[in-house]
């Protein structure tokens, strides 16, 4: 076993020698820490982009993240413009997901190299242009060393452009083998070569339906996850200013029903009993799942407080209209009418 | 004039100018006029029954832009229906139902359908009266709106964590309604007479309240909401029948208070429970439908009487909860003019439901049956003599609360003979609206609608600027066409005119 060279030797400590066999457990200290295992494991992803429409490309990576068995995201960073290491190529846009997981190591490392592959990526591309790079980058306590993964990632100390949004959405995360914390590190090599942050996700592109007595909209989408996605985004538009709000919790919602309809205003409904009742507003949805009779999606989000006013009620949202329609192939389209 | 004639769509322009055409043609159903301030929606295709919509040529001309007549058509074809699916003249597109619609079920072949109640399950309105004459408290006026505003939490997610419950109160609140809240000290045990049915609606049933219903209402009751709720300051300005007005104590210059709202999130989450698993009945009972938020359950079945006593336990927690403001805003005149009951003399005139569902007893074809009746953007208005009416308005006929916008009237009206006979003794609500929200707000842009309202005299206080916009006096139908047509059809007869002086919007 030869361990990759890693910025970590710098520090290198006890646990080190005891980790690294096929990565069965995270490090000797989180194996031996059942209450942390059975939480999961926190661990941070990087997202980046520079080939195609990059918000978009985070943006589904996210979501095709959510729906890996085992895998919990609880909070992506906002997305950073970044100037490119390596060969002249275009900028790339960054970003940092969190998540818990019981997954071991390797087979997260598998779970991402799935997902870009899924949405595109060629793999032994060198550091060309790519359509979505994802980088497991650290776990909370983690250190691995071995031929395929090295926790934490050999480079990430180097690299503001993981740095950045690593310390946004997580300010207190430290180097598990030295103990440092990054946010003094990030402090010490300076932001140089990444862009302001640009919330993420953006605003949803929706048409408003005209209704006398209530509000409508409609939205549109390449498949049903997105399309269900997109809706929940357009309703929480219609009660709060999203741009405000930040991921600081997961929720999840449920909903059963005999076709897509029912499903969408089954979680629709859902997202306005988390609002109206738990005073929780959603930043971003996920969809976990859409299946015959069953459809489930994590929102992300936080409490109402005082900065975040609701700007409308909504009572309900209505089965009014024409609901979930396949337009054309590859084509989808959700018109809501909701009880205001 | 045969059915084969011409039909000819009828402008606004030509709609105001005077007498209607003699068909109208509103593909791809026609509303024929069928006498005075009334129009026919020929039974065709699935349709079980006629549409019947009162309105004046005037407001039928409005009706071309949404979809509010082919909803009309679509509850007729719903199963067990009696009688016409009925309009009222401030109809406008709903989704299921219109707003404004009426529809009775046969109680062995019938349904239920909870869009035919609405998300606000027990909507309505209740009527304040006062001994003190508007002109004399107008330099106060302020004063008082302020401190309704701050007795009464208003506007989007207002919750109310002051208002303890103790143990089993709302569980009472659900069972008995009204008399609930005068057991927590909130009005006294005489003004139930004045509640449409006591402030109960029989047959409420407090365990099929869901505990998401309990959790998103329970802290919202004693709160108006938003949207078009209001607390509105008003000052009767005409006086149109003198004997009913006695009966019901109104004079011209007389301070009075419209309350309206409705059961909050708690109706809200009942109506959505219901609408999602009424699918499931609808489908076993092997109803098609024409749009799916029709969805309805037959009325012997367990989901219609699941639905049924959740409806009408949270339509009793409306009924708490107009009283509990009702009587916080009693409260608030008394403080911020600092004068006792007894010179006020504030008082309950009526309390009206406009989204519910009851069982009740009429006379089809020349005998009597016993119908569920819907009504959703509707009140009831009885008939003089009806033994429903507490016995000091039996006389007069059921006060009939209709609020305009908050610019221009409302009006007290009382049910009269036409109703019994043609719908089901039922009436309108209110104006109804004309724009759509998104409409509003644009030609809100730019404007102040509060301080063009303060230019009439009008204070108004919001919780939001966006709801003003929406809510804007031009957003909904002139309120004075509404009841024209209305009493015109003959439903009810006008009694008093009321002006906003001061308006609470949430």
């Amino acid at each position: 076993m030869k361990p990759l060279p890693s910025p970590a030797e710098r520090c290198v400590g006890p646990e080190q020698t005891a980790t690294g066999r096929a990565g069965r457990a995270w490090t000797l200290r989180a194996a031996q820490d059942t209450q942390f295992r059975a939480m999961g494991a926190r661990i941070a992803v990087g997202l980046g982009s520079n080939l195609g429409p990059l918000e978009r490309n985070l943006l589904d990576a996210a979501s095709a993240l959510e729906r890996v068995p085992g895998l919990t995201p609880r909070a992506l960073s906002s997305a950073y413009l970044t100037e490119p290491v390596g060969p002249p190529q275009p900028a790339f846009l960054n970003a940092v997901l969190l998540a818990e997981t019981t997954l071991p190591p390797l087979e997260v490392l598998a779970a991402l190299q799935g997902v870009e592959a899924a949405l595109g990526r060629r793999r032994g591309s060198g550091h060309g242009p790519r359509v979505i790079d994802l980088d497991l980058l650290l776990a909370a306590d983690g250190v691995v060393a071995t031929q395929r993964l090295t926790l934490p990632h050999p480079r990430l100390r180097e690299r503001a452009f993981a740095l950045v949004p690593l310390v946004e959405v997580w300010p207190g995360a430290r180097d598990p083998v030295c103990g440092g914390r990054y946010a003094d590190l990030l402090a010490g090599l300076g932001r140089s070569g990444v862009g302001p942050a640009r919330p993420l996700p953006l605003r949803v592109a929706r048409r408003r339906v005209d209704h006398t007595a209530d509000l409508g909209f409609e939205v549109s989408a390449a498949n049903v996850e997105i399309l269900f996605e997109r809706a929940a985004m357009a309703l929480v538009d219609t009660m709060a200013r999203r741009g405000l709000v930040r991921e600081r919790e997961r929720r999840l919602v449920e909903a059963k029903g005999d076709d897509e309809g029912e499903l969408l205003v089954g979680l629709l409904s859902e997202v306005v009993f988390l609002v109206d009742a738990r005073r929780f507003v959603p930043r971003r949805a996920s969809v976990l799942v859409v299946e015959a009779g069953r459809a489930r999606m994590a929102l992300y989000g936080e409490r109402l407080h005082d900065a975040l006013q609701l700007r409308s009620a909504v009572k309900a949202v209505t089965h009014h209209g024409p609901g979930v329609q396949r337009v054309t192939k590859g084509r989808y389209r959700a018109t809501i009418v909701m009880d205001v | 004039m045969g059915r084969k004639g011409k039909h000819k769509g009828l402008s606004r322009r030509q709609a105001e100018k005077g007498p209607p055409a003699p068909r109208l043609e509103l593909p791809p159903l026609h509303l024929e006029p069928a006498g005075p301030h009334r129009y026919v929606i020929r039974r065709a295709g699935a349709m079980r029954t006629d549409g019947l919509v009162f309105a004046s040529a005037r407001l039928v001309a409005h009706l071309g832009r949404d979809q509010a007549v082919q909803q009309v058509a679509n509850v007729a074809t719903l199963p067990g229906i009696v009688g016409p699916s009925i309009a009222m003249p401030d109809i406008h597109w709903g989704y299921g139902f219109p707003i404004g619609g009426v529809a009775a079920f046969d109680a062995v072949d019938g349904v239920v359908s909870p869009g035919g109640i609405g998300y606000d399950i027990n909507c309505g309105v209740r009527m304040l009266a006062s001994d003190l004459v508007a002109d004399e408290i107008a330099g106060r006026l302020e004063a008082i709106v302020d401190a309704i505003v701050a007795s009464v939490p208003s506007g989007v997610g207002s919750s109310r964590f002051d208002l303890d419950l103790g143990s089993g109160g709302l569980e009472r609140v659900l069972a008995s309604g009204a008399s609930a809240a005068v057991r927590m000290g909130f009005g006294e045990a005489a003004d139930l007479d004045l509640v449409e049915d006591q402030g109960v609606v029989e047959g409420a049933d407090p365990g099929e309240i869901s505990p998401r219903a309990r959790e998103r209402g329970g802290p919202q009751l004693g709160t108006l909401g938003s949207g078009n709720h209001f607390v509105e300051l008003s000052r009767v300005d005409e006086v149109h029948d003198q004997r009913a007005a006695a009966v019901l104590g109104l004079f011209v210059g007389q301070l009075a208070v419209l309350i309206h709202t409705g059961s909050r999130g708690l109706g809200h989450q009942v109506c959505t429970e219901a609408v999602a698993g009424f699918g499931q009945a609808a489908r076993e009972a092997g109803i098609a439908l024409p749009d799916r938020q029709l969805v309805c359950a037959p009325l012997g079945s367990a989901a219609a009487r699941g639905y049924l006593g959740a409806m009408a336990a949270a339509a009793n927690f409306a009924f708490a909860n107009r009283q509990i403001i009702g009587h916080s805003v009693v409260l608030a005149v008394e403080r911020s003019l600092g004068v006792a009951p007894r010179e006020h003399g504030l008082r309950l005139v009526y309390d009206v439901p406009h989204n519910i569902a009851k069982w009740e007893s009429h006379e089809v074809g020349g005998r009597r049956r016993r119908l569920l009746v819907h009504r959703k953007g509707a009140t009831r208005a009885l008939p003089p003599g009806d033994e429903a009416l507490p016995e000091i308005y039996r006389e007069i006929g059921q006060p009939v609360l209709v609020p305009g916008d908050m610019g221009r009237a409302s009006f007290v009206l009382v049910g009269s003979e036409g109703a019994a006979r043609e719908s089901f003794a039922s009436a309108c609500h209110g104006a109804g609206r004309l724009l759509s929200r998104s409409d509003a707000l644009k030609r809100g842009r730019g404007r102040s609608v509060a301080s063009e309202l303060e230019r009439q005299g009008i204070l108004v206080r919001a919780a939001s600027r966006r709801t003003l916009a929406e809510e804007m006096p031009e957003a909904y139908k002139d309120v004075e066409h509404v009841v024209d047509a209305v009493c015109g059809a003959g439903l009810c007869r006008r009694v008093a005119r009321l002006r906003p002086l001061g308006v609470i919007k949430g």
